[in-house]
């Protein structure tokens, strides 16, 4: 509801100061604007709320509700994309979408570059997003292979980045323009950064390659039912305490990536925070009647240290925790 | 390089024409093969399927293939 509020917001004002400011532009150039200007704002905030989420959990609740953002973007982009088409495309006699790609064809120019068919690209990319932005698609396309194309956001914003900039030099906008992209840049550049750099304080990453055990943590680093986050040979790892035991699983949420060693465990199993999919922390299994499973790992304890054995178990293979003195 | 690019955007859309002949296949009866959960899911659950269907109908087509191996 929000979301639609604020295009509806938008799209008024916007049309309101274009008529005062350019009486002479007509009806389909600025809902051209407004529509890619509209998509490109929300994806600053959608690639935002990542980081927020991250350094502030109050920032959550964007970010569970991030799919319809997307969605909602990928609309917007499809009307301006869709529009430009129809008005600077479609009047000849050739194939609209040729026309995108054939009317201008000094791909070998850098400020004559065909700034449309980077758009019409990021445009292909939004599009597999949204239409696999289902939980369906998560379970049915798998795990690594539905985030592998939800990273792709980021070659999108790259493309659209271009397309949006080359797009203002070709037309001469002016300089607050310019600032503003540059402004929204440095934003979504510098939250992802500062996030990096506080987990990397976190959790420093352990090299685990060839070694059979490997030092993780200490034990009193862990709060009772909670996790300690660790990267082992390049993937995060949650260590639970709880009961007297320790017991570790892959960080990756099977449901849509959330952090597991973010959140508790609740009546014997890992609760993710995101949306609450719950796994044991034994197996790595949710119980049953769902399927869920996520990797599980052997630790061992030396004094107050734990270690662990880098190398995975398949998803779902029980490991006896281990018990703390 | 024009008419590459003419052959590549031609193949695009027999690409897409494909998507969506699968498309009216995988959602009525496709998609209970991949996902017993869907049996029985409301029509208008499937229609949201459409669209995924549609682009991503090799990965569908490599999905079923492989499940009926097992
Ligand atoms: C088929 C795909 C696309 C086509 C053909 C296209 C075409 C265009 C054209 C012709 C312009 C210049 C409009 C003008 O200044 O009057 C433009 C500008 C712009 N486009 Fe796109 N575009 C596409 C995709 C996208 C996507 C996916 C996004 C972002 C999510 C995007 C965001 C923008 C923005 C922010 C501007 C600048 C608007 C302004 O000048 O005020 N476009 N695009
Ligand atoms: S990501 Fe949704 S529950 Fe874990």
């Amino acid at each position: 509801m929000g979301i639609l509020a604020f295009v509806l917001g938008f799209t008024l004002l916007f049309f309101i100061g274009h008529i005062v400011l350019h009486p002479n532009a007509t009806f389909e150039t600025i809902l051209i604007r407004n529509f890619g200007l509209l998509a490109f704002l929300l994806l600053h905030v959608i690639l935002i709320t990542g980081p927020l989420a991250r350094l502030n959990n109050k920032f959550l609740i964007i970010l569970y509700n991030r799919r319809h953002l997307g969605v909602t973007m990928f609309l917007m982009a499809l009307i301006h994309g869709a529009f430009s088409i129809m008005n600077f495309h479609s009047l000849g006699d050739i194939n609209p979408v040729k026309s995108v790609f054939l009317s201008n064809l000094r791909y070998d120019s850098l400020i004559h570059f065909p700034f449309q068919v980077l758009g019409f690209t990021a445009l292909v990319v939004l599009a597999l997003m949204a239409v696999t932005s289902h939980d369906f698609w998560l379970k049915n396309l798998g795990p690594k292979l539905w985030k592998a194309l939800h990273m792709m956001v980021y070659i999108a914003y790259a493309l659209i980045l271009l397309h949006v900039v080359l797009g203002a030099v070709q037309n001469e906008s002016s300089p607050v323009f310019f600032g503003s992209i540059l402004i929204g840049f440095i934003t979504v550049a510098s939250f992802h950064l500062i996030a990096a750099f506080r987990e990397k304080t976190v959790d420093m990453p352990i090299d685990g390659t060839g070694a059979d055990f490997v030092k993780a943590c200490m034990v009193s680093e862990i709060k009772e039912n909670r996790a300690k986050i660790i990267t082992v040979s390049g993937e995060r790892v949650a260590i639970f305490k709880y009961d007297g035991k320790l017991s570790a699983v892959n960080n990756f949420c099977r449901h849509q990536g959330g952090p597991l060693g973010e959140g508790k465990i609740v009546d014997g199993c890992i609760t993710c925070p995101w949306h609450g999919y719950q796994y044991l922390p034994e197996n790595g299994q949710s119980p049953p009647p769902f399927t869920e499973k996520v990797e599980t790992y052997q630790l061992k304890l030396d004094g107050d240290e734990v270690w662990i054995d880098p190398r995975p178990f398949p998803e779902g293979t029980a490991v006896a925790p281990i018990e703390i003195a | 390089m024009e008419q590459s690019i003419s052959i590549l955007i031609d193949a695009l859309g027999v690409y897409m024409f494909i998507g969506l002949l699968f498309a009216f296949w995988f959602v009525t009866v496709g998609v209970k093969k991949l996902d017993v959960g869907a049996q029985g899911t409301p029509w208008h659950f499937k229609l949201i399927l459409v669209p995924g269907s549609i682009l991503l109908w090799p990965v569908l087509t490599w999905k079923l293939m492989a499940k009926n191996h097992e």
